[in-house]
């Protein structure tokens, strides 16, 4: 089971928010963060060598006896679980708040930038419901934490809100990424409706990010569908041009197709619309709906049983794959698959919320399955969940 | 178009207007900086795994830093060419600037190909640009672009990361205060007489491949 990323912590002389690496004495060694940046892990370091570790000016240091830790620098409680904190971590704290926020785990699949509350969509289904917010602080903070990302990490993504209401500031994260993570693949979680009207997209191309990916949703061939489900007028006309002043930019482009009641009607015709009209996009999924949120709330307009869609999303899959446009399923569990189905399954919910059932234990294909979201419960538990005991399927 | 929607363009236009007020690095001094800090090399390395040699594809400026108490104004730390004591471990001086980057519109993919990790086509791999943790940012417009990038405050750290290393060995550098005091020389010298490493007391690539720091 993931760690929890907010943690109950105590600060001493901490003056203002920071975001800091936490590291013990291995971890400066070998890879030398900003100690100004840092968080000195002290109960990882041997006891004969604190003193003299302490010297260093960190920007703080972590310990679960902070009141015998002599140092000048802000001292922070370790918090239980003790793994809570590990190097290569990165964590925010605040004089204000006994909390620390764990911005980025070392290792975990599911690391993100995220760049803010606002949004202009109000979807039925959104997983992370909007909040008004001044967010300038937001663009600073993430600059600072993309330094401290680990050189190797393989991707991160971008989320809210919606990352474009930033604007330049967007412009300046993706910037920083591209300089400080160039080899990193880089997800950004859009609508694309703020390209449709301005020059972001140039601006964007400007950056030259090498491994950038823009994630944009589209949820019907016609915009009735498409502007109810995110609730927002015009959302469709201004989401299709900015996916072409996207393409006009060079930019990659997956488009995703979250699956619930309103979507799948249209399902296949969607899937003829992205073919002939958005026939430059790299990727196309096709995603389970993930329980929480604005979803919780609008269950009864949204629900249907992904065992009850098949027939739709089959038709949908065969004839993109048919034509040459790259289809994966995301978060839906391999067992309420059709067989022709499960090779286009990705094990795609990030470690930290991804759960299995009971009646995963007994089954086989358990270790290539994308499982379920943690907030799962009954009423959006599929009817056919099941362990499946196969010896036919292909690893 | 609606008035409603078009105050929301206009708001979005109106986040959209600093960027004129932002000042932005060239291309030119972005790439020299690039350049200059070509391989930090802080990437694909298991973090537990101690793999040898360490700093095969970085350059060691900082080989021939011998002890002395200050720190100031040593412009010689840049100076590859400087045939001072360390010369043992000297590098090759940087490569050429890489090429502008360019990003191509990106073909279709086959057919029969699933989907896998989003590939950058050869022709938009930018070249490794670790940039230093602290690259500049282009918010503020007093910050320029550090070319080429500080030495001695990174030199300090280097200091302070190979004085750590050493007292986890069980040496004694003295303080960790990031100077080059004559314990951590003493110190050096003793690590690398017990390693077989050439006794030099300064920071040679093997002393810090050996010692497990990452140039």
């Amino acid at each position: 089971m993931a760690l929890p990323l907010v943690l109950k912590t105590e600060t001493f002389s901490l003056l203002g928010p920071m975001t800091l690496k936490a590291v013990d004495g291995e971890e400066f060694v070998r890879h030398g963060w900003p100690p100004g940046r840092s968080v000195l892990l002290l109960d990882a370091v041997p006891e004969d060598q604190r003193s003299s570790l302490l010297q260093v000016p960190w920007g703080a240091v972590m310990s679960s006896k902070p009141s015998e830790v002599s140092t000048a620098a802000p001292v922070l409680r370790h918090p239980d679980p003790h793994q809570g904190v590990r190097p290569g971590d990165i964590i925010e704290v605040n004089p204000d708040r006994p909390m620390l926020r764990v911005l980025y785990r070392r290792g975990d699949n599911g690391n993100v930038i995220f760049a803010t509350e606002r949004c202009n969509s109000f979807c039925l289904m959104c997983s992370q419901p909007p909040r008004e917010e001044a967010d300038e602080w937001r663009v600073r903070q993430n600059i600072e934490l993309v330094d401290l990302i680990d050189r190797d990490e393989p991707s991160l993504a971008i989320t809210g809100g919606e990352p474009t209401l930033l604007g330049e500031g967007l412009v300046d994260i993706i910037r920083a990424c591209g300089r400080a993570l160039p080899d990193t693949d880089l997800q950004v979680l859009s609508n694309g409706r703020g390209f449709a009207d301005s020059d972001l997209a140039l601006r964007v191309r400007a950056v030259s990010h090498p491994k950038l990916q823009w994630n944009i949703p589209l949820y019907a061939d016609v915009s009735a569908i498409h502007d109810y489900v995110v609730q927002s007028a015009s959302a469709f006309d201004q989401t299709i041009r900015g996916l072409y002043k996207l393409a006009e930019a060079g930019q990659r482009i997956e488009i995703r197709v979250v699956l619930h009641r309103p979507t799948v009607a249209r399902l296949a015709g969607l899937a003829r619309f992205i073919y002939r009209n958005l026939s430059f996009v790299r990727h196309v999924a096709l995603m389970g709906i993930e329980p929480i949120g604005f979803a919780r709330a609008n269950h009864a307009a949204l629900w249907i049983d992904p065992v009850d869609y098949q027939g739709e999303l089959s038709e949908a899959v065969t004839f993109l794959h048919g034509n040459g446009i790259p289809v994966s399923l995301y978060n839906l569990p391999l067992c309420v698959l059709r067989q022709d189905l499960r090779a286009f399954a990705a094990r795609s919910i990030s470690n930290w919320k991804n759960v299995y059932l009971p009646a995963c234990g007994a089954c086989s294909l358990q270790k290539r399955c994308a499982g379920f979201f943690a907030s799962i419960d009954k009423k959006w538990t599929s009817h056919g969940v099941t362990a499946v005991v196969s010896e036919g399927e292909a690893p | 178009m609606s008035s409603s929607l078009k105050q929301q363009l206009q708001r979005l236009a109106g986040l959209l207007i600093p960027t004129m007020l932002t000042a932005l690095p060239s291309q030119a001094s972005a790439m020299a900086v690039a350049g200059a800090a070509a391989d930090l090399g802080l990437d694909g390395i298991d973090p537990l795994i101690l793999q040898d040699p360490l700093n095969q594809d970085s350059q060691n400026l900082f080989a021939g830093h011998r002890s002395h108490s200050s720190h100031r104004s040593h412009s010689s730390h840049r100076s590859h060419s400087s045939s001072r004591g360390g010369g043992y471990s000297y590098s090759p001086p940087p490569p050429p600037p890489p090429p502008e980057p360019v990003i191509e519109p990106v073909p279709a993919a086959p057919a029969s190909s699933f989907y896998s990790a989003p590939q950058t086509p050869a022709a938009t791999a930018l070249p490794k640009a670790s940039a230093p943790a602290r690259t500049p940012v282009v918010r503020k417009p007093e910050t320029a672009p550090r070319n080429p990038p500080k030495q001695p405050e990174e030199l300090q750290l280097l200091i302070m990361r190979v004085q750590a290393a050493l007292l986890r060995l069980g040496y004694d550098p003295g303080a960790i205060d990031g100077s080059m005091t004559s314990a951590t020389s003493t110190a050096l010298w003793a690590f690398q007489t017990d390693k077989g490493l050439d006794a030099t007391g300064t920071m040679t690539t093997e002393t810090l491949n050996a010692l497990g720091v990452k140039l």
